[in-house]
């Protein structure tokens, strides 16, 4: 097989985690190969958020899955391997310092999205871009323990459950460490009143998929 | 999550940074990274597997190229062997036999034409009006011999 025709396989692979970790485990480079491109970009996202390094987002993720690879024989997946995974991948996060002078360009995702897209005016993609700036300049500010759980939740897409896996809590404390941060944002938002953003009430179908998770550790909290 | 979770509104307050946050981070959930796993290999020093076509191919090739590097060599060597000039000079406290220069065309000639002449003249060099005649040639000589004997 050539190399592109392994890749193809790895990545079509349909075995679930806990099939591949036993293949792997007997030998099977290709059950491996199939964990890694299943995982590796959600890993890289992770290590780019909290490093804001992209050289060093690549690097958590080698050092990840060498990890992983390491603990094969210990591996007890019961469904998703993506929290064991994602546990490693950021305590290497928060291991490694941010580069001075190597920040995450809001600016330059918005220059490729003019490039890109036709439908927003300039303007208002400078304006999103900035929003962008201060939002995640209020992510920065919080601490790596509630930082952590936004970028899991908002980046990664992790129910509260996994979350809590990942960082080995309790779901309840996961929830409290969400709202805390929702409401830091919130108070950064409020001090930047010439962003003018507005709440909306009218979400996408998109946007449904990600924000009403976070609804959850408020209800909790409710509860 | 239930439809019934997605039906109950959480606090106004909190949506808005909610999807602040969510568009915050849509640039960054379509970043990819091309990374291969044989990065994790190279890190871990696990050899990569080799499929058995090229693993063929790259014995054929490796054997080619000890089988070209032998022609070369023996080529090289048998090429200097055959090609490489004597010493001229020959050093006085040398043992060894010296190895005599081959004499030129000229010097090869005035020797042929010394040992023709002296010892084994051919009948078609010899001027035949000026040959002796036999008998006078035998007895003359013997004759002067005896003479100079006498004195």
């Amino acid at each position: 097989m050539t190399p592109r025709a392994v890749k193809k396989a790895a990545v079509e692979d349909l075995r679930n985690d806990r099939e591949l970790v036993y293949a792997a485990r007997a030998g099977d480079m290709l059950a491996f190969d199939a964990l890694f491109y299943r995982y590796k970009d959600g890993i890289f996202r992770l290590g780019l958020a909290i490093t804001k390094d992209p050289s060093a987002a690549e690097e958590i993720v080698v050092d990840t899955f060498a990890r992983a690879h390491r603990a094969l024989a210990r591996l007890e997946p019961e469904g998703s391997l993506r929290p064991w995974l994602y546990r490693v991948a950021v305590n290497l996060s928060y291991n490694r310092r941010p580069r001075k002078n190597v920040i995450i360009s809001a600016l330059e995702d918005a220059t490729e999205e003019v490039a890109e897209s036709g439908e927003r005016s300039p303007s208002s993609l400078a304006e999103l871009a900035e929003l962008r700036r201060v939002v995640l300049a209020a992510v920065d500010t919080l601490g790596p323990k509630h930082r952590t759980v936004v970028v899991l939740h908002y980046l990664n897409g992790l129910n509260l459950a996994e979350i809590a896996q990942v960082v080995d809590c309790p779901v309840g404390t996961v929830k409290s460490r969400l709202h805390y941060a929702l409401q830091r944002l919130r108070a950064h938002l409020a001090a930047h009143p010439e962003l003018g953003f507005e709440p909306q009430y009218g979400l996408l179908a998109t946007e449904r998929r990600v924000v009403l998770p976070a609804i959850e550790p408020v209800r909790g909290l409710e509860e | 999550m239930s439809d019934t979770v997605h039906q109950e509104l959480p606090p106004r307050e909190l949506w808005d940074a909610s999807i602040a946050l969510d568009r915050a981070y849509a640039p960054l959930r379509e970043r990819t990274v091309a990374l291969s796993p044989a990065r994790v290999r190279v890190a871990l020093r696990i050899p990569e597997p080799v499929p058995a076509p090229v693993r063929v191919a790259r014995i054929t090739s490796r054997f080619t190229e000890l089988a070209l590097a032998a022609a070369v060599t023996a080529f090289a060597f048998v090429g200097s062997a055959s090609v490489a000039p004597k010493p001229a000079i020959v050093e006085e406290t040398s043992t060894e036999t010296a190895a005599h220069p081959i004499a030129a065309f000229d010097d090869q000639n005035f020797f042929r034409w010394i040992r023709i002449g002296r010892y084994s003249a051919p009948s078609d060099l010899v001027d035949a009006s000026a040959a002796l005649t036999s008998g006078t040639d035998d007895i003359t000589p013997i004759a002067n011999e005896r003479a100079g004997l006498a004195r």
